[in-house]
């Protein structure tokens, strides 16, 4: 489970963050919506350990990230806005690769059902990546969180750029993820895909979390009128 | 993950990169064929002193020969020295010299020394040339200084900033590697390729361009090496520092190339003519326009006496004549020589003032250092050169002793005075000296690489694995 309280950040004069609490249990898939600036990123940084916050605490599975941040690592798997990954080694390979930098070693069968849960063709598990198309290639990301079989997986923005086919195909297999137990944290500019895939969503605003639904509870419609109110408000 | 599991990835990685395995196959290659591009040049230089030399020995013993049949021309000591016989004399050949041929088109290795004035056979070069880098031959020094830094730079430059665009620093992450040993680990394997691929292009470059491996050219090939090495390592920081600072890989790569630019192209030609603008050289017009005079002042002092053999034309009387007509062509010289000595001196102070201007601001760019101190160990560089002028300054002296002292004594050559004629032997050049003078530019490149390289660890220790967060400073 993800958790933030009270977090902040801010670099110099500029408020990152203000005061966000926010909790992804196990199993829940929450988006988080705002324009760029708004923090999302920010917050996904802190729970990766990327960047310290400069007041609160961001826990993942009870561990605090400043604290132990190799621990709480340990228990995430993250999927960024483009994964460009190694266009000269094939989708195998770099799964095995990232697989052994997080220390593990798995069985070439093994890595082509990573790859295959996360939807990737058989055919296309020994061409060079460089030949994948975006929504390929986030299929080899979400093979990498499988793989990592963390309790938490936090992704920045995994649908720009795909198609509405890759999309929907995306959101499909991080709902699997979610069923297999994982908390998840989505950062998107993508209502429509937030509402389709999460459970709960958050508006972001200039470091703030400004509005907070449960997904079956908001209509697409309404979900863009709170988008847009929040994004009009001083 | 175990450090060599890193570094085989990373390997593994440059191996599938086709493009990194045929650029870096492509500078082996073109390394090798520089190498054979500078036997070739010095077998060709090589070859034509041999033949100037086997030349000079088979007129020399014609002359012998002719003297001891009791020819006129072979028995005149004025006409042997000073319309007859000219002497080659060449620099001796130094180890591993084709790997940088340097700038033989501009200071010579082969003068051919007469009894004339020492004008006569040191304008045939070109005297006020300072130590031009930018002209450089296209040999293996010409490659190491100017093209291995852009192999470096487009094997390094993008090894952090690239990482982090494509992801993998912050999976790299997540994963639980620490992004500087992922870096360092990535840095290390590319420069261990790098300079591995290096070594293999010079030794293959000098098995083919060597003729002859003594000790020395083990020493030397040693030496360029090492040399090699820094500089590659010098690059291989550089591209590291610039990688890590850049926050994209296009910045990345234009930071490299300015660098490139800065430090190999504008920096030595701004050396240059730094050196040709603090000690401008003679004007060669000055050169010509001085020479004439004085061989007209000479010619007239000395007319009323020629008169007599209507100017030039000894053959018209006797032998006894004939002395007497070449003594005052010795006289005639003597006075050419002194009075353009001085304009001579100054192109050689000129030249070593030079040198010495060159020597100090070479520490301004790794490219004229390094190639100074390959020039140096190949024995092609401008203080051998001096050292090959000076030598035949000294012989010039010698030969002309041996012909003027007996046309001023009116002393007919014998057979035998051809077996006693002055012989050149080249100085021992380069070698253990150059090795010597190797030490402190290498050392003062070495210390550049440990000062970035501490920069570059400082940096990872705070790396930034992603560059997303719009808030985050973006000046890196």
């Amino acid at each position: 489970m993800l958790e933030a309280s009270g977090l902040s950040k801010s670099y110099g004069e500029v408020q990152a963050l203000r005061q966000l609490d926010l909790r992804v249990d196990p199993g829940e898939i929450y988006c988080l919506l705002g324009a760029n600036g708004a923090g999302k990123t920010t917050t996904l940084n802190i729970f990766l350990g990327f960047v310290a916050p400069t007041a609160g605490t961001a826990r993942v599975d009870s561990i605090d990230v400043v604290n132990d941040p190799i621990a709480a690592r340990r228990r995430i798997a993250y999927i960024p806005e483009t994964v460009t990954l190694y266009g000269a080694l094939t989708g195998l390979e770099n799964l095995d690769y990232f697989a052994r930098l997080s220390g593990q070693r798995h069985a070439t069968e093994a890595l082509r059902g990573f790859l295959a849960q996360a939807g990737l063709a058989a055919s296309a598990h020994e061409r060079p990546l460089g030949t994948y198309s975006k929504g390929m290639r986030q299929k080899v990301g979400i093979a990498i969180a499988i793989a990592r079989d963390a309790a938490a997986l936090l992704l920045d923005e995994p649908t720009s750029g795909l198609d509405p086919k890759a999309s929907n195909e995306f959101s499909e297999q991080i709902a699997a993820m979610a069923e297999r137990g994982a908390a998840i944290l989505m950062a998107t500019h993508d209502l429509f895909r937030a509402r389709e895939t999460g459970t709960r969503i958050g508006i972001m605003r200039d470091g703030e979390l400004r509005r907070e639904f449960n997904a079956r509870d908001i209509g697409h419609r309404e979900l863009e009128d709170e988008y847009l109110k929040t994004m009009q408000e001083g | 993950m175990r450090s060599w599991d890193l570094l085989a990835a990373e390997f593994n990685l440059l191996r599938r990169e086709g493009v990194v395995a045929g650029v870096l196959l492509g500078f082996m290659v073109t390394v090798v064929a520089a190498g054979f591009v500078g036997r070739v040049s010095i077998d060709d230089r090589r070859a034509t002193a041999d033949a100037a030399l086997q030349e000079y020995r088979q007129l020399v013993e014609s002359l012998a020969n002719q003297a001891a049949a009791g020819s006129d021309t072979a028995r005149s000591a004025g006409a042997v020295a000073f319309s007859v016989l000219s002497v080659p004399v060449v620099k001796a050949q130094t180890a591993l010299e084709a790997l940088a041929i340097g700038q033989g088109d501009l200071l010579a290795d082969t003068y051919f020394v007469t009894a004339r004035g020492a004008y006569h056979f040191l304008t045939r070069t070109d005297p006020d040339n300072a130590l031009r880098f930018t002209v450089g031959s296209f040999d293996v020094a010409f490659l190491v200084i100017w093209v291995l830094p852009l192999l470096v730079i487009g094997v390094l430059f993008d090894v952090v900033v690239g990482e982090r665009e494509r992801g993998v620093l912050a999976l790299a992450a997540v994963a639980g590697a620490s992004p500087a040993r992922f870096v360092w680990h990535k840095w290390c394997a590319r420069v261990l390729v790098l300079g591995v691929s290096c070594w293999i292009s010079i030794v293959l470059a000098a098995a083919v361009a060597e003729t002859s491996w003594t000790a020395t050219t083990a020493w030397v090939i040693t030496g360029w090496l090492l040399v090699a090495t820094v500089y590659l390592l010098f690059w291989a920081a550089l591209a590291l520092w610039i990688s890590l600072r850049a926050s994209t890989t296009e910045s990345a790569a234009m930071q490299c190339a300015g660098a490139w630019l800065l430090l190999v192209v504008l920096t030595p030609a701004l050396t240059n003519v730094g050196a040709s603008s603090v000690v401008p050289p003679p004007s060669r017009v000055e050169l010509t326009a001085a020479l004439r005079e004085a061989t007209e002042q000479a010619d007239k002092q000395i007319a009323s006496e020629r008169e007599q053999w209507f100017f030039d034309h000894p053959d018209i009387k006797g032998e006894m004549d004939r002395q007497a007509y070449y003594q005052t062509v010795a006289r005639s010289e003597a006075g050419i020589e002194q009075a353009v000595a001085p304009l001579l001196e100054r192109f050689a102070d000129t030249a070593n003032d030079q040198r010495r201007i060159v020597g100090l601001l070479k520490y301004l760019s790794p490219g004229t250092l390094t190639f100074q101190t390959l020039t140096g160990l190949s024995g092609t560089d401008g203080r051998v050169h001096a050292e090959f002028r000076a030598a035949t300054t000294e012989f010039h002296g010698r030969w002309k002793d041996f012909f003027v002292t007996r046309i001023e004594r009116g002393t007919a050559l014998e057979k035998e005075d051809f077996a006693r004629l002055p012989l050149f032997v080249s100085p021992r050049l380069g070698g253990g000296e150059a090795l010597v003078a190797a030490v402190m530019p290498m050392v003062a490149l070495l210390v550049l690489v440990s000062a970035l390289l501490a920069l570059c660890t400082r940096r990872l220790g705070a790396l930034a694995v992603t560059g997303r967060d719009r808030h985050a400073p973006q000046e890196r």
